[in-house]
């Protein structure tokens, strides 16, 4: 009988780079663009559950990111805080997509013929942090809450004069 | 006029499960005593899915009133599938119960918060799998009749994780 042995792979410096980078990103989180932070903290027990979405975990086994999402908030804010995180959870934007928790997405309202152009579109959403692992010709602007889109939405209104957004929500339609 | 009970029915919570798993508990004793014991069955699972899934979310820190969501649900399996490699099953994946347990388990490992006993973990998967062996949601459209030693190996191990429930 064939016996599978389970191991976990050891980091990269590619991995370490990324693990560094996501402190950094903890210690100054941006206002818009990936990775997308979502905590949920409980005060007794004290206790944090958090989701990275960020399309850099596409070459990193979804077994390791929890990991790395550890060590990450340990190098941000220290060891008791990491000791807090009682779930991890690393996943690309499509991933979180399919999951259900980026229900708002900001899509270009233009109409044919008119300026600003599709790339012009496009590469606004793409220096907003649109993801494009799911059709890297369509880049998607996808956020977890409203308030999150409409920031994004004033943002790209500013970023490229001329431009027509709208704001949608998904329900979910996840198979239970 | 008083809404009606599907109106009334209040969000999932850790709070909620327990009182549940209790009453459904008595429920299935009271068909058990009228001669209902694939009932009992189909009841007592739940009360095991409940208890364990309310240890669960126990475990990673929600509060006892807070509500259980449906991406809570689908984060557990996916920390299940990829963190701990448990081949968790597609069909019927909330109410897998053995599954839950070893989600259970094996994630304590991970948090360094292992059963003081190491017979309490062990038994804790004994017994779900012992019920999970004998019980899926899916019983409740089928005309199978349950035999006499299944229906009490059911009602032991719900027992024992209602039982202990404090302690998973």
């Amino acid at each position: 009988m064939p016996r599978h042995v389970r191991k976990p792979r050891p980091a990269t410096s590619e991995h370490k780079a990324l693990v560094r980078k996501l402190a950094e990103e903890l210690k100054s989180p941006r206002d818009i663009g990936q990775p997308i932070i979502l905590e949920d903290s409980t005060p007794k027990p004290r206790s944090t559950r958090v989701h990275v979405i960020w399309d850099c975990w596409e070459d990193v086994p979804a077994e390791s990111r929890p990991a790395f999402i550890e060590k990450a908030y340990e190098a941000a804010f220290g060891r008791g805080y990491r000791e807090q995180i009682t779930l991890a959870l690393g996943l690309t934007v499509p991933e979180a997509a399919s999951m259900g928790l980026l229900p708002f997405q900001v899509i270009p309202a233009r109409r044919r013929g008119e300026a600003p152009s599709d790339e012009e579109y496009d590469k606004a959403m793409l220096e907003a942090g649109a993801s494009t692992l799911a059709d890297t010709k369509r880049p998607q602007l996808r956020f977890a809450t409203e308030e999150d889109a409409q920031a994004a939405y004033e943002h790209l209104e500013e970023a490229l004069p001329g431009s027509k957004w709208i704001i949608t929500q998904e329900v979910s339609a996840v198979m239970e | 006029m008083p809404k009606l009970l599907a109106s009334r029915l209040g969000e999932d919570t850790i709070e909620q499960f327990r009182a549940a798993a209790s009453i459904r508990y008595e429920d299935a004793w009271e068909l058990f005593r009228n001669g209902r014991g694939t009932a009992a069955i189909y009841l007592w699972g739940y009360v095991a899915e409940m208890t364990l899934k309310a240890a669960w979310f126990r475990l990673i820190g929600f509060g006892d009133t807070q509500a259980i969501l449906a991406k809570d649900l689908r984060d557990a399996v996916h920390m299940a599938r990829t963190l701990h490699g448990i081949a968790w099953p597609q069909a019927g994946q909330y109410h897998a119960l053995f599954h839950w347990a070893r989600l259970l388990t094996e994630h304590r490992r991970h948090l360094r918060r292992t059963y003081a006993d190491p017979a309490l973990g062990r038994s804790v998967l004994v017994h779900s799998q012992r019920v999970y062996e004998r019980w899926r949601e899916t019983l409740r459209y089928k005309r199978n009749r349950a035999y006499r030693f299944e229906v009490r190996t059911v009602a032991e191990s719900t027992q024992w994780l209602l039982t202990n429930s404090p302690r998973l």
